[in-house]
């Protein structure tokens, strides 16, 4: 007799939920590998050269540098304008009401 | 419990009966999760990294802002920062872009100060130590086709070309850090861009209590009223909010995603056919009640959606984690020429998984239930009638 | 071939009223108080619109009645909840429709197991009993074979088949021969008289005079507008 639908269903489903625990298993695995030695060295980068923000994307100041540019460059033409560059949908507009004026006076 | 496996069976045997529609349904469904996940594992291990990697940041940054511009700071200011309370080393920093023209590429110029360590794990060679000495990124690297070894010629503020000795290059899997940058001395930097004797790009301050920072930053902002000071925590929040879920781009595409997913489940809630009403009708005339019916349902939506969750889910992770997310990466590349290769650090967490598959499995199981309800709970006959 | 005198199935005043509260309602069974006896062959006579569709459907627990008790062996099922119902109709009864009602794209053996899928039975014995069931009317060897691919004939016994499948006490037919050209309607006679004498009560309804003129019928019930108005005996 041929397998039943359920039984094939049922083996399906446990090979698909092993194949993710082996893959979310082996992912942790290489981050836990990479928390001690990768991530470290490039801590050390950061610290020596003294680097706030990450080279992912090059180009513009406020793509390249999200964290130090200031409030009016992704706005420069028109404040409420469209940015040109399609990494602007993936940084975030700066929060302008919680903007870094320390609180205290 | 046999009876609900039985139930599971005759819902399988009903799918098979559309097999090349469901198997469409799988497809369209599986990849559709397959996005969704790709975006939040990547950028939630991107997010992970920056916050992991950035800590190394210095604790306060200070920028001098002039007519609405990030301006460059005079040095003295220095002075009076570190002779507040808790403040150690004060040093300026000098930084800027540059547009390579014979790559049409932005690089990124990093000054550091004489002093050790001038070497780091993630660099082969060393850093500069001599005048005219640089180190560079491994996408400037490829970009000028130089190394450890070789010259790397650049135009300075006034015009002329002036050629640096490449004394280091860093790893590629530094790339996420260091894929733009060219490092000097600060020396060569400040006659590079000619910046003004006096002057700086920014200066950095180490506080040596963390719980202080904002408090140095309030007294600085309140001594020189034009700075703009940054501390490590907010450049630390930029990054949140830049990998958020409320991130343009993911909001974007899941939208695009769940206006999809609601079409679908419009097209079942809509009603279901006659037909499907009277083969309810005829299941419920041979003994099948309610809750049975209401079963076959719930399976017949489970089978689709778990398996297709399960596939989606397999492919981001395979994705992401193993391909380096080389389908996504042009997505979240934008017009950058340089882009860094993505290593990522898988960051994943249970709750994740459980959010996904609870925002795709739900709905769709509830969309394939819910329609068939007033059927389900109808006397036989009358579904019969029509 | 005697009826039995035991009572089986009682009606005692049942009505049953469609959209009753909208302006126009249909009253289909009009106070009917009849029964059936264990092991009859019993016929409900009457042109379409009679309300002998609605009876049987009462009969059968497929719906509950508006007003009124129906007692299936001594249970009064009228107010019954819908799980129990169900289960009355389940264990009991053996429906054979007036369009068979199969799904055209499953296999035939698929299409005899639904009844089994909600039992305690296993896969196993549930295919036995379906190939059982099959091999009565010869199809056994057209089990896999998509109903859609079979003669009307056939299709007709699949549903026969699929209506014994349960081991029912009963087994209700409504029009079960409307659209069926003569020999196929003899055909189905033949085997109604076979399930009958396996000792199972029948409760056709019908307005073809080939099945009330049947020597395998033991009592005809005429209906007009909702209410019997007659009675034959055979």
């Amino acid at each position: 007799m041929i397998i039943s639908k359920h039984r094939a269903f049922l083996l399906l489903t446990a090979v698909e939920v092993a194949v993710v625990i082996a893959l979310v298993v082996r992912a942790r695995g290489v981050a836990a590998d990479l928390a001690v030695t990768d991530i470290l060295a490039k801590r050390a980068v950061a610290a020596r050269l003294g680097l706030t923000d990450l080279a992912i994307w090059t180009e513009a100041r406020y793509t390249r540098h999200p964290s130090q540019t200031d409030l009016f460059s992704p706005f420069q033409d028109f404040p409420s304008s469209l940015e040109h560059f399609p990494a602007g949908s993936v940084v975030g507009v700066p929060d302008l009401t919680g903007f870094r004026q320390p609180a205290e006076p | 419990m046999r009876r609900h496996l039985k139930i599971l069976e005759f819902a399988l045997s009903a799918l098979w009966r559309r097999r090349f529609k469901n198997l469409a349904i799988v497809v369209v469904y599986g990849f559709t999760i397959a996005v969704l996940a790709s975006i939040l594992l990547m950028t939630d291990a991107m997010r992970g990294e920056a916050e992991q990697i950035l800590i190394g940041a210095p604790d306060l940054v200070v920028q001098r802002v002039a007519a609405g511009r990030h301006d460059l700071i005079p040095v003295d200011y220095a002075e009076e920062i570190r002779g507040l309370p808790g403040v150690g080393e004060v040093s300026p920093r000098y930084w800027g872009y540059y547009f390579d023209a014979f790559t049409e590429s932005n690089f990124t110029f990093v000054g550091i100060d004489d002093g050790p360590p001038y070497e780091l794990e993630l660099l082969e060679g060393r850093l500069p130590s001599a005048p005219s000495e640089c180190a560079v990124g491994e996408g400037v690297a490829r970009a000028r086709s130089t190394g450890v070894g070789h010259e790397l010629t650049l135009i300075s503020h006034d015009g002329l070309g002036v050629i640096f000795d490449v004394v280091g290059e860093f790893q590629a899997s530094s790339s996420i850090l260091t894929n733009d940058l060219v490092v000097f001395r600060n020396a060569d930097l400040v006659e590079l861009f000619g910046i003004p004797e006096g002057r700086a790009v920014d200066l950095s301050v180490e506080v040596f209590n963390d719980g202080e920072v904002s408090t140095v930053a309030a007294k600085v902002k309140r001594i020189f009223p034009d700075t703009r000071p940054i501390t490590r925590s907010e450049i630390l929040r930029t990054y949140d909010a830049v990998f958020s879920w409320r991130s343009g781009m993911l909001l974007t595409v899941f939208a695009a995603a769940l206006a999809a997913f609601c079409i679908l489940a419009w097209d079942k809630a809509t009603g279901i056919s006659a037909e499907e009403r009277r083969e309810i009708g005829v299941l419920k005339a041979l003994g099948w009640s309610t809750r049975d019916v209401l079963e076959l349902k719930f399976w017949e939506g489970a089978a689709i959606s778990l398996t297709s969750f399960l596939l989606g889910l397999i492919a981001a992770l395979v994705h992401i984690f193993l391909l380096g997310a080389s389908l996504l990466a042009p997505v979240i590349q934008g017009w950058s020429v340089l882009f860094p290769e993505f290593r990522f650090t898988p960051s994943i967490t249970v709750y994740q998984l459980f959010v996904l598959g609870f925002l795709t499995v739900v709905p769709y199981v509830a969309s394939t239930v819910a329609p068939s309800w007033k059927a389900a709970v109808t006397d036989p006959e009358e579904v019969m009638r029509g | 071939m005697t009826a039995g005198h035991e009572r089986f199935i009682a009606t005692d005043g049942v009505s049953k009223t469609y959209n009753p509260r909208r302006a126009d309602p249909v009253r289909a069974v009009d106070t009917v108080t009849m029964h059936v006896d264990r092991g009859e062959v019993l016929v409900l006579e009457g042109p379409s619109g009679s309300g002998k569709t609605s009876l049987l459907s009462l009969i059968g627990c497929m719906s509950r009645p508006t007003a009124g008790r129906i007692v299936v062996d001594g249970r009064d099922v009228a107010k019954l909840a819908e799980s129990e119902l169900t289960m009355e109709r389940r264990q009991r009864f053996g429906f054979i429709f007036q369009q068979f009602h199969l799904v055209a794209d499953l296999p035939v053996i698929e299409n005899v197991l639904v009844p089994l899928y909600p039992t305690e039975l296993s896969l196993r014995e549930m295919r036995r009993r379906a190939h059982a069931a099959l091999g009565r009317f010869a199809l056994d060897a057209k089990a896999s074979r998509k109903v859609r691919t079979l003669s009307g004939g056939e299709q007709q016994r699949v549903a026969i088949a699929r209506a014994l499948v349960n081991d029912p006490q009963v087994v209700v037919a409504d029009e079960p021969t409307a659209h069926l050209d003569r020999r196929l309607a003899e055909e189905l006679l033949a085997i109604l008289e076979d399930i009958h004498r396996d000792g199972r009560t029948v409760v056709i309804a019908t307005h073809d005079p080939r099945i009330f003129d049947h020597p395998i019928v033991d009592r005809v019930l005429e209906m007009r507008d909702g209410r019997i108005v007659g009675e034959r005996r055979r």
